[in-house]
C-alpha cells in the first residue's frame, strides 16, 4: 500500500469522524436537552389547558390512585363507619394513626390536583379567560374543603409560592375565603352565560356555566352548614342566600364526574381487594330500614363477588385476632361492595363519582329549616325531598315505593352475630325511624336528616366523616378496641395529623399551623368548625364491648 | 431433584469439556507447523528508526519492546538486514555500541541502560567485565552472578558502586566483574520490575545475587487513563492492579464481585436481585448527593455504559482500578468517582494460542436468621390457622384445623408442631457453569482474536436461573508500516429467569419466606394452589389479605414469574497513523448498547394487583457513543529530559428509551399472558434521557532522569444538560512523583527503594438532561385526557459540579524487596453538587434541582506487601489491604442544611440522610420519645412511646475502616491463594429483623410471652424508662404488645434495629495445580491447571449474627445500609479448569 493511499484513506476518516461529532459543536444541545414526549409547561396553551383542568376534576377529591385508599379507606370510611378495615395491617380502625400514609395522602393532593388547579387558575387569570378562571376557583373550593376538614389549617392561600416555606391558613380564614371565592365566581359566570368554559373537556358540566353556577351556590350551603357550630350567624346568612339564589333543586344539576376506563371510579378501582367490608352500623341502619340502597350498595356475603349468606356487616376496630381470613375472603359471611362498583372485569359497571347531589341539598336544607333558617321549604318535606331523590339517583324504585319508604316506621335493627365467631354487645345503632319525626326533639330529627344525608352519600366518605365529627350521627357504634391508650373506644377521631414530610420539609410553618389549629398536633384535637359540645354527642358506652 | 439436576449439568459440562478439547487437540496438530517460525524476524530496510525495527519486531512476533523515555534517539538511523532470525540477534544489533542492555521476560523485552549514570558530564564507558577506568594500583576485582530468585540468570542487571560512576551490568549468563578501588564500598544491583539490592564489597572477590520480584511492584506496567501504558514509578497517585486471572479462577456470576478484598478503598456491596445480580462500587466513599458515586467502568480506552455484571472475565488482559479524580481526570465528568480500567485480550503476531477454561461452582445459602421454634401460628396465644403471626400457642403436638382455603380439603386437621426447616426447605443448592474458549491467531500483519462464553446458573431459590453467552472477536493489525488499526466486536446474550424483586413488595420471595408462621409444614406450603369452581387455580395460602404484602412463597416462585432478556452489543474501530517516529494520531469511534426486554406474568389468584392475572412488558435500550482522537507527541530533549505530549477530542452521546405495557387492572382470560386479553391495556413510552458531551483535552509528561515525574492534564467540556451560558468549564490536574532513592545519593540504606507522590484535581460534571424547564406529561382519561405538571422545579442558573481532590503517599521498599509499603493519603471535595432539595409540596412543587454543598472525603490507605519466603520452590506472598474513609457534609445549601434521599424499596422504615455537619448518609428512623432526662417514656399500657417522626440517628453504613489479608503460597506446581477480609463499624438498619419481631418468628421474640416484661427493668434494662409523670416505669407488658408496637412493619422502630456490620470473613481461597510438563506434553497440551475455589466460604467473625451487610436492596447510594429482605450470604465452591493448548 503506498503512502498517499494511506494519507487519503485517513483524511477520509479523519474528516468523517469531526463532521459527524465536532462540528458544531453545541448547535443541537438545546434541542437534546428537551424532552420529545412531553410538554414544557412554558407550552402549554388554551388547546392544553383543559386537559389540565380535568386532570384536576378527576384527582382534586383523592390526590392519586393511592390517594383514595390511603384517605379514604384507611380513615374517612372507617372513621364515618361505613366500612369495617378486615387487614390486620392496617390499624386506623383502632385509632392508630400511620403517619407515613397521612404523609402519601397529603402529598397525593398537593403534588398532583393542587398543582394543576393552580396552573389553571393562574393561567386563565393571565390570560383573561374570565369564565374559566371562575369555574376553577368554584372547583378549588370542595378539593380544598376536604383536605381542611381533614387536618384543620393547611396550606391554601400560599400554595405554589415556589418557596422553601410555605404558611398554613387557619381554617376560619380559609371558609371565609371559600364563601369569597364562589361569590366572586358566581358574580363573574352570571357575566358569561353564554361561555363554555373547559368544553368537554369539563368531566362534571361540560361547560355548562349555568350548571356551575347552581353547583357553586350548593356549596356554598354545603360550608355553610359545616360552620354552623362555629359561627351560626355566617352560616345562616351564606345558607339562606345560597338558597334563595338558586340550588340543586333535581338530579340533572348533579356534580358527577365522568368516569371511564381510563379513569374509574375510585372504589372500582380500589374493590378488587378487600381490606375493608360493610360495617355493623351499616348493616343496622339499612338492613334495620329494609332500606331499597342495602343492595345498591352492598352484596350478600360469601365472596368477594358476592354470595348468598346474606347482608353481614362487622363492628369497626376489630382486634387483629379477630381478623381472620375466613373474613377477609368472605367465607365468613361478611358484604362487600355490590356489583356495580366491583371492577369492570367483574362484571362492574364503573358509575361516575357523586361530588354533590341535589338529595345532599335537600338533607342540608332540612337541617337549615329545622334551625329555623329560611330553606324555602319545611324541614319535613325538604327531609323527604332527600329521601326521594336520593331514591332517584340510588335505585330504580317507582313514586309509590319511594313514597312507602318515606313512610316506613322501621328502625335500625341489632346486628346479630354470626361474623365473627364471638357475641357482641350490638344492639341497634339508634331507634329513630325513616319517617320524619317532626315532632321529635331537636336532635333526633337532625339524626334523622344526617343519617339520610349519610346513606346518600356512600360515595363521599369525607363527607360522611365531617358531619359525623360534627353533629355526631349517625351514632355508630364503640369501637372494639382501641391501641392508643389515650383515646377511648368511644370516640370519633377528630382529624388527621400534620404529615412528618411537612414536619421535616416545612417545620417552622407547620409548628406554626399547630398555632392556628388552637390545640396539640393530634388525632383527638377538634378543627376550627368542630364546635358542638360534647355533652350533645350520642353517647356510645351502651356499645362498648368488654 | 436439584442435586440431580446439579450432577447432570457437571455431567454434561465434562462431556462438552472432553469434545472440545479433542476437536482442539486435532487442530493443534494441524497447526503445529506454521508455529515453527513465530519467534522469526524478517526485516530489511535502509535508514530506519530503532522504534521502528521494535515495532516490526512487535507486528512480526508480538514482544513489545518496554524502554523508559530518552534512553534511545530516535532520530538516528540504522539499516537492517535480517532474514528468518532470532529476536535476540535481532536486539544486540540494535543495541550494538548503544551503552544498552536488554532482559527477554515473556512477551516483554526490556530495554535499559548498561551502566547507571549519575552525572552525564562524567561520562564512563563500561563494557561488561571490562572497566575502561584507569587502572589504579590498588585495583580490586569483584565478580559474580545474579539470579533470580527462583535461580535463573538475569541478564542487564545494572551493579555499580554506590556513590561513583563505577558500574556495568550483567552478561546473558548473569555475569559481572568490576574492578573496585580498595575492594571497599557498597555494590547496588539493580533490575526493573525487581528490587534493588545493596552489598557491602568488603573486599570479597565473589559477590553472587539473588534478585526478588518487586513486592512495591513500582516497575508494574499500569493502564492509566485513555488507555496510556505507564510505569507505576511515574505515576503520582495510587492505583492497584488485579490479575484477571484471579477473576476467571474465583468465578462471580458478576465479576465486579471477585474484587472484593483485593483494592484497598474499594467497597462493594451486592444487590439481593439473585444470579448475576449487579452491585454496588464505591472508591473511597459517597460523595455525591443525587448521583450514585460509582466509577466509570472504561474498556479498551472507551467509557462503557457501566453494567458490569456481564462482562466476561475471560477476556481481561488487565484491570486496574484509578482510585480518585486525580487518576481520571482525563476521562472528565465520570470519572470523579475514580475508574475501572478493564482492557481486553488481542491476538499476537505469529502466534497461535488456545485455551479453554472451565468452572463449575455450586452454592448454597448460608442462612443466619434465628428462627424461633416454640410458638405457633395465632394471637394471643391463641391458634388461627388463618394468621400471619407467631403469636399462637406453643406448639405441642395439638391437632389443629389446616389453614387450606382449597374446599375440597375443608375440615382437614393437622399437628401443630414446630418446623424447623420450613424456611430453609425452599432453598436448594445452587450451582454455576461456566466455559470459555479462547482463540488467539496471529499472522504478521493480521491478529486475531476470539472468545466465546457460555455461562449457566442457577440460584438458591427455584426458578432463579441465567443463561449467558457471549463472544469476543477483535481483530489487530497494520494496514501499512505507518497505519495500524484496532477493531473490536463483543456481543453478549443473557437470559435470567426469575430474578429476585427486593425489599419489601410481594413479589419478593425472601419477605414471604421469612415470615411464616412457625408451624406451617413445608409440604403444605408447597400445595399453593387449588382450582377453584371454575377450575382456575387460585393461591393456597393462611393469611391472604391479612397484610398488603403477604404471599405464600411457593406461589410467589412459581405463578409470579418474570424473565429478563439482555442483549450487548459492543463495538470498536480504532486507527492510529504515525508521521513520524515521535508524532502520531489515534482516531477511535466506538459503541455499546444495551437491550432489555423484561417480561412478568402474575397468575390469577395473586392476593394483590392481578384480578384474573397480569402481564407486564418493559422493552428498553440504552446506548452510549464515543468518538475520539488523540494527538500523541514524545520528545527527548537530552540524555535526562523526556517528555510526551498529548492533545485529544471526546464526543460523547448517551441515550436511552423504553416502551413498558401492561394489562392493566384485570385480564378477561385468567392466566392468558397476551397484552390484548384486557379491556385497557396501559402503555408508557419514555425517551430516555439524551446527553451529549464534547471534550478537548490536553496532557503532559515529563520526566527527568528517572528520577522525577511531572504530569499535567487539562479538559474542557460542552455539555447538553447544562445552561448556555455555563455548559463550557475546564479542569485541571498536575501530579509530582519523585524516587528519593535515585535522587538522594545518601539515602538510607534500609530503603531499597523509597518515593514520594502527589497530586491535584479538579473533575467537572454536568447534570442529567431536562433539568432547565418544567415539564407536563400527558395520560390518558377523561374525555381527551389528562395533563399533570411534573413536580421538580427547573433551575435555569445551573453549573457544573466540580470535584476538587488532593492526594499524596509514598511507596517504599525494605529488606531487599521483601517488604513494601504503599501509602496513599487524600482527600476530595466535591461542591456546586447538582441536586434536588424536597420543598414542602405546597410550594407548587416537590423538589428543586440546585448547586450547592460541599462533601468532603478524607482517608488513608495503605498497600503492604511482603514476601515472608522466598526460595527455589517456595513463594510467599503476603498482602495487606487497609482503607479508612470519612465522608463529611460540610454544608448543603443555604435554604436547607439537610435533605433525604428516598431509598428504594424503603416506605417504612428510615430517611438516608446527607446533614451538614455529619457523616454522609446517617439513617434517620423513628425512635422512642424521650423526656428531658433522656429516659424513654413509656405510656399507661407499659410501652414505650414511639416517636412520630423520623429523628433518630442510628448512624451509617460507612465503616470505620476495612482491611484485608491476601495470602498466596506457590511450591513448585501447587499453590494456594486466600484472602480475609475484615469490616469494622458501619450500621445497617434491618427493618427485616423489625418484621421478624412484629410477627413472632424470631428467637427473642420469646422472652416475656406470658407477660412481665417491664421496659427499662428486666427488659433492655440497658434503656431507663419512665411514666410520662417521672416515676419509675412498672408497668409489665407481654412480648406480643412489645413487639407488635416496635417491630410494627408501617412505624418500625429502628433505634431498635441498629445493627453493628462489623464482621471478619473468608472471601476466598484458591488452591491450585499445575499439571507436570512431562504429563503436559504427553497430552499434546501447553499447559494445565485445576484450581479449587471457594468463595465466601464463611464469617470468621461477626458483631451481628444472620447479617451480611453486603447484601443490600439495590444499587442506589441510598440503598446502603438499609436491610429489607435481603437473599441470604451464599457460599460457593467448585473447580476451575484452565487448559492451554498450544
Amino acid at each position: 500500500m503506498n503512502k498517499n493511499k494511506n494519507n487519503k484513506l485517513l483524511n477520509a476518516f479523519v474528516i468523517a469522524i469531526f463532521i459527524t461529532s465536532f462540528t458544531g459543536c453545541t448547535k443541537n444541545f438545546d434541542k437534546l436537552n428537551t424532552p420529545e414526549n412531553l410538554i414544557t409547561v412554558s407550552n402549554i396553551n388554551t388547546s392544553t389547558l383543559g386537559q389540565a383542568f380535568a386532570n384536576s376534576e378527576y384527582w382534586g377529591l383523592v390526590g392519586d390512585q393511592s390517594g383514595w385508599e390511603l384517605m379514604h379507606e384507611l380513615h374517612a370510611s372507617i372513621y364515618s363507619q361505613t366500612f369495617t378495615t378486615t387487614s390486620s395491617g392496617f390499624n386506623t380502625d383502632q385509632f392508630l394513626e400511620v403517619a407515613s400514609w397521612v404523609d402519601a395522602g397529603w402529598n397525593s393532593f398537593y403534588s398532583g390536583p393542587a398543582v394543576t388547579t393552580n396552573f389553571v387558575k393562574n393561567y386563565t387569570a393571565q390570560n383573561k379567560m374570565v369564565a374559566e378562571n371562575a369555574v376553577a376557583r368554584i372547583w378549588s373550593v370542595p378539593i380544598y374543603e376536604r383536605m381542611t376538614d381533614f387536618f384543620g389549617p393547611i396550606i391554601y392561600s400560599q400554595f405554589g409560592n415556589g418557596a422553601t416555606s410555605v404558611g398554613y391558613d387557619s381554617q376560619e380564614d380559609i371558609y371565609s375565603d371559600f364563601f369569597k371565592q364562589l361569590d366572586t365566581a358566581i358574580s363573574v359566570l352570571k357575566q358569561n352565560m353564554n361561555a363554555t368554559p373547559f368544553g368537554n373537556n369539563d368531566l362534571i358540566y361540560q361547560g355548562n356555566v349555568n350548571k356551575w353556577i347552581v353547583f357553586a351556590n350548593s356549596l356554598r350551603l354545603r360550608l355553610a352548614m359545616r360552620i354552623v357550630y362555629a359561627n351560626p350567624v355566617l352560616a345562616q346568612q351564606q345558607a339562606e342566600e345560597a338558597v334563595a339564589a338558586g340550588v340543586m333543586i333535581d338530579n340533572t344539576s348533579n356534580a358527577l364526574t365522568l368516569t371511564t376506563p381510563n379513569n374509574l371510579n375510585y372504589l372500582t378501582r380500589w374493590s378488587y381487594i378487600n381490606p375493608f367490608c360493610m360495617s355493623a352500623t351499616s348493616e343496622s341502619i339499612l338492613v334495620g330500614f329494609q332500606d331499597p340502597r342495602l343492595t345498591t350498595f352492598w352484596n350478600q356475603g360469601g365472596s368477594r363477588t358476592g354470595g348468598t349468606m346474606g347482608f353481614h356487616g362487622v363492628r369497626n376496630g376489630l382486634p387483629v385476632i379477630l381478623k381472620t381470613s375466613a373474613l377477609r375472603n368472605g367465607s365468613a359471611g361478611c358484604s362487600f361492595v355490590s356489583k356495580q362498583f366491583l371492577p369492570i372485569a367483574d362484571g362492574g359497571a364503573n358509575p361516575p363519582i357523586p361530588v354533590m347531589t341535589a338529595s345532599e341539598v335537600y338533607f342540608l336544607r332540612a337541617e337549615g329549616a329545622l334551625r329555623g333558617w329560611n330553606m324555602g321549604g319545611t324541614a319535613e318535606d325538604l327531609y323527604n325531598d332527600g329521601i326521594t331523590y336520593s331514591l332517584k339517583y340510588w335505585t330504580n324504585l317507582s313514586d309509590t315505593q319511594i313514597a312507602d319508604y318515606i313512610s316506613s316506621t322501621n328502625t335500625p335493627s341489632a346486628v346479630p352475630d354470626g361474623i365473627v365467631g364471638q357475641a357482641f354487645n350490638t344492639p341497634p345503632e339508634s331507634n329513630i325511624t325513616v319517617q320524619y319525626e317532626a315532632g321529635a326533639g331537636f336532635e333526633t330529627q337532625l339524626e334523622q336528616i344526617i343519617t339520610q344525608k349519610w346513606i346518600n352519600s356512600f360515595l363521599s366518605p369525607w363527607e360522611c366523616w365531617a358531619e359525623r365529627r360534627r353533629t355526631g350521627y349517625p351514632k355508630g357504634y364503640a369501637i372494639i378496641a382501641s391501641l392508643d391508650p389515650t383515646i377511648p373506644v368511644t370516640s370519633i377521631i377528630r382529624r388527621m395529623v400534620f404529615t412528618p414530610s411537612e414536619y421535616s420539609n416545612n417545620s417552622a410553618a407547620v409548628k406554626n399551623a399547630v398555632t392556628l389549629l388552637g390545640g396539640s398536633d393530634n388525632t383527638m384535637t377538634r378543627v376550627w368548625w368542630d364546635k358542638k359540645p360534647l355533652s350533645e354527642y350520642p353517647d356510645l358506652s351502651g356499645t362498648v364491648i368488654h | 431433584m436439584s442435586q440431580i439436576k446439579i450432577i447432570k449439568n457437571i455431567a454434561r459440562f465434562f462431556m462438552q469439556y472432553c469434545a472440545a478439547t479433542f476437536l482442539l487437540c486435532l487442530l493443534l496438530q494441524l497447526d503445529a507447523y506454521s508455529l515453527q517460525d513465530s519467534l522469526h524476524v524478517n526485516l530489511k530496510a535502509k535508514q530506519i528508526s530503532i522504534s521502528r525495527i521494535f515495532k516490526a519486531l512487535h507486528q512480526q512476533t508480538g514482544f513489545i519492546v518496554f524502554y523508559n523515555n530518552g534512553l534511545i534517539d530516535d532520530h538516528e538511523k540504522l539499516d537492517v538486514n535480517f532474514e528468518h532470525e532470532g529476536v535476540s540477534e535481532l536486539m544486540s544489533y540494535v543495541i550494538k555500541d548503544r551503552n544498552l542492555t536488554f532482559v527477554i521476560k515473556g512477551h516483554l523485552i526490556v530495554l535499559s541502560k548498561k551502566q547507571i549514570q549519575t552525572e552525564p558530564s562524567s561520562f564512563t564507558h563500561t563494557q561488561t567485565g571490562v572497566s575502561s577506568l584507569g587502572a589504579p594500583t590498588n585495583e580490586f576485582q569483584v565478580r559474580g552472578v545474579v539470579k533470580t530468585v527462583a535461580g535463573e540468570p538475569l541478564a542487564g542487571v545494572s551493579v555499580t558502586l554506590k556513590g561513583t560512576q563505577i558500574g556495568t551490568s550483567t552478561n546473558s549468563r548473569g555475569e559481572y566483574s568490576l574492578n573496585i578501588p580498595n575492594g571497599k564500598g557498597r555494590l547496588i544491583f539493580s533490575f526493573i520490575g525487581f528490587e534493588s539490592q545493596e552489598i557491602n564489597v568488603n573486599n570479597q572477590s565473589t559477590i553472587d545475587v539473588k534478585l526478588a520480584v518487586a513486592a512495591t511492584s513500582l516497575n508494574q506496567i499500569v493502564v492509566t487513563a485513555l488507555g496510556i501504558r505507564q510505569e507505576k514509578r511515574a505515576l503520582s497517585y495510587s492505583t492497584q492492579s488485579v490479575a484477571p486471572q484471579q477473576l476467571t479462577e474465583a468465578r462471580e456470576l458478576n465479576v465486579i464481585n471477585s474484587l472484593e478484598g483485593k483494592v484497598a478503598g474499594l467497597q462493594i456491596s451486592q444487590s439481593g436481585s439473585g444470579v448475576g445480580s449487579a452491585s454496588r462500587v464505591t472508591l473511597r466513599g459517597n460523595r455525591s448527593i443525587s448521583g450514585d458515586s460509582q466509577p466509570l467502568y472504561v474498556i479498551d480506552g472507551v467509557p462503557t455504559l457501566g453494567a458490569p455484571e456481564d462482562l466476561n472475565p475471560d477476556d481481561f488482559a488487565s484491570i486496574d482500578v484509578l482510585k480518585g479524580s486525580n487518576a481520571a481526570a482525563l476521562y472528565g465528568s465520570d470519572a470523579q468517582n475514580g475508574a475501572i480500567i478493564i482492557t481486553t485480550k488481542k491476538g499476537r503476531p505469529n502466534q497461535v494460542h488456545i485455551s479453554l477454561n472451565n468452572t463449575a461452582m455450586l452454592q448454597q445459602a448460608d442462612l443466619g436468621n434465628n428462627f424461633q421454634n416454640i410458638y405457633g401460628q395465632g394471637t394471643s396465644g391463641v391458634y388461627q390457622s388463618g394468621a400471619a403471626y407467631s403469636w399462637g400457642p406453643k406448639m405441642g403436638g395439638q391437632t389443629v384445623a389446616n389453614w387450606t382455603l382449597d374446599p375440597s380439603r375443608a375440615g382437614e386437621t393437622y399437628s401443630l408442631a414446630p418446623q424447623p426447616n420450613n424456611v430453609t426447605d425452599i432453598f436448594q443448592t445452587g450451582y454455576s457453569l461456566s466455559h470459555n474458549l479462547q482463540v488467539s491467531l496471529g499472522g504478521k500483519n493480521t491478529q486475531t482474536f476470539l472468545s466465546a462464553t457460555s455461562t449457566e446458573a442457577s440460584g438458591i431459590l427455584p426458578n432463579n436461573n441465567l443463561l449467558r453467552n457471549s463472544a469476543l472477536a477483535r481483530i489487530t493489525g497494520n494496514l501499512s508500516d505507518k497505519f495500524t488499526f484496532d477493531t473490536k466486536l463483543s456481543y453478549t446474550r443473557q437470559q435470567t429467569d426469575n430474578p429476585t424483586r427486593q425489599s419489601d413488595n410481594n413479589f419478593n420471595p425472601m419477605q414471604q419466606i421469612y415470615t411464616m408462621p412457625r408451624n406451617i409444614r413445608s409440604q403444605d406450603a408447597q400445595k399453593y394452589e387449588f382450582p377453584n369452581s371454575q377450575g382456575v387455580m387460585q393461591q393456597d395460602f393462611w393469611a391472604p389479605g391479612v397484610s398488603s404484602t403477604a404471599e405464600n412463597p411457593y406461589w410467589v416462585l412459581n405463578r409470579n414469574i418474570s424473565n429478563d432478556l439482555l442483549d450487548r452489543f459492543t463495538g470498536l474501530v480504532s486507527l492510529k497513523y504515525d508521521f513520524t517516529n515521535d508524532l502520531n494520531l489515534m482516531i477511535r469511534t466506538s459503541y455499546d448498547r444495551i437491550d432489555d426486554s423484561y417480561e412478568q406474568k402474575d397468575y390469577d389468584g395473586t392476593l394483590v394487583r392481578a384480578l384474573y392475572g397480569r402481564y407486564t412488558k418493559t422493552m428498553s435500550n440504552n446506548y452510549i457513543f464515543n468518538n475520539d482522537f488523540l494527538l500523541s507527541y514524545k520528545k527527548k530533549f537530552n540524555t535526562d529530559w523526556a517528555m510526551d505530549v498529548h492533545a485529544g477530542g471526546n464526543s460523547k452521546r448517551l441515550g436511552n428509551e423504553s416502551l413498558s405495557s401492561n394489562t392493566g387492572d384485570a385480564l378477561l382470560v385468567p392466566n392468558l399472558f397476551s397484552m390484548s386479553n384486557t379491556n385497557l391495556p396501559i402503555t408508557t413510552y419514555a425517551p430516555g434521557s439524551p446527553l451529549n458531551i464534547q471534550s478537548l483535552y490536553a496532557f503532559g509528561n515529563f520526566s527527568w532522569n528517572d528520577a522525577i515525574y511531572f504530569n499535567i492534564t487539562g479538559r474542557n467540556d460542552w455539555s447538553s444538560t447544562l445552561p448556555s451560558n455555563s455548559r463550557s468549564y475546564f479542569y485541571p490536574s498536575a501530579g509530582l512523583s519523585a524516587i528519593l532513592s535515585k535522587l538522594i545519593p545518601s539515602f538510607p540504606e534500609i530503603f531499597s527503594v523509597a518515593k514520594v507522590r502527589a497530586s491535584w484535581a479538579k473533575v467537572g460534571s454536568s447534570p442529567s438532561p431536562f433539568m432547565l424547564q418544567r415539564t407536563a406529561s400527558f395520560v390518558a382519561g377523561g374525555t381527551n385526557g389528562f395533563l399533570s405538571l411534573s413536580n421538580v422545579l427547573p433551575n435555569t442558573n445551573l453549573k457544573p459540579e466540580q470535584t476538587k481532590s488532593f492526594e499524596t503517599g509514598f511507596n517504599v521498599g525494605f529488606l531487599e524487596g521483601r517488604l513494601g509499603l504503599d501509602f496513599t493519603y487524600f482527600k476530595t471535595n466535591t461542591v456546586d453538587q447538582l441536586f434536588t432539595i424536597a420543598l414542602p409540596v405546597g410550594s407548587g412543587a416537590s423538589s428543586f434541582f440546585t448547586n450547592g454543598g460541599d462533601i468532603q472525603n478524607k482517608g488513608i490507605e495503605i498497600v503492604l506487601n511482603t514476601v515472608p519466603i522466598q526460595t527455589k520452590d517456595v513463594t510467599w506472598n503476603l498482602d495487606f489491604n487497609f482503607s479508612h474513609i470519612k465522608n463529611t457534609v460540610v454544608s448543603i445549601s443555604d435554604q436547607r442544611p439537610k435533605v433525604a434521599i428516598a431509598a428504594p424499596g424503603d416506605q417504612y422504615f428510615s430517611d438516608y440522610v446527607i446533614q451538614q455537619g455529619k457523616d454522609f448518609g446517617d439513617m434517620y428512623t423513628v425512635g422512642f420519645v424521650r423526656d428531658s432526662l433522656g429516659r424513654v417514656i413509656v405510656g399507661t399500657n407499659g410501652l414505650p412511646r414511639i416517636s412520630n417522626q423520623r429523628n433518630f440517628d442510628i448512624g451509617s453504613y460507612t465503616p470505620d475502616w476495612t482491611g484485608s489479608i491476601l495470602s498466596s503460597i506457590s511450591y513448585k506446581s501447587l499453590s494456594l491463594s486466600v484472602v480475609i477480609d475484615h469490616r469494622q463499624g458501619g450500621v445497617v438498619g434491618s427493618f427485616t429483623q423489625a418484621n421478624l419481631d412484629f410477627w413472632g418468628d424470631s428467637k427473642r421474640t420469646l422472652q416475656g410471652r406470658d407477660g412481665g416484661l417491664i421496659f427499662g427493668q428486666n427488659f433492655f434494662s440497658n434503656y431507663t424508662a419512665a411514666n410520662a409523670d417521672g416515676t419509675p416505669n412498672t408497668t409489665p407488658v407481654n412480648a406480643e404488645a412489645f413487639w407488635r408496637a416496635v417491630g410494627n412493619p408501617s412505624v418500625p422502630v429502628g433505634e431498635m434495629y441498629a445493627q453493628n456490620a462489623t464482621n471478619t470473613r473468608l472471601r476466598e481461597v484458591v488452591f491450585g495445580y499445575t499439571l507436570p510438563k512431562s504429563i503436559v506434553n504427553r497430552l499434546h497440551l501447553a499447559n494445565v491447571k485445576l484450581s479449587f475455589v471457594g468463595r465466601n466460604l464463611f464469617f470468621i467473625s461477626r458483631a451481628t449474627p444472620g447479617l451480611d451487610p453486603d447484601i443490600l436492596a439495590g444499587t442506589s447510594t441510598a440503598s446502603e445500609g438499609f436491610s429489607s429482605f435481603p437473599p441470604p450470604t451464599t457460599r460457593s465452591y467448585g473447580f476451575n479448569l484452565k487448559i492451554d493448548l498450544k
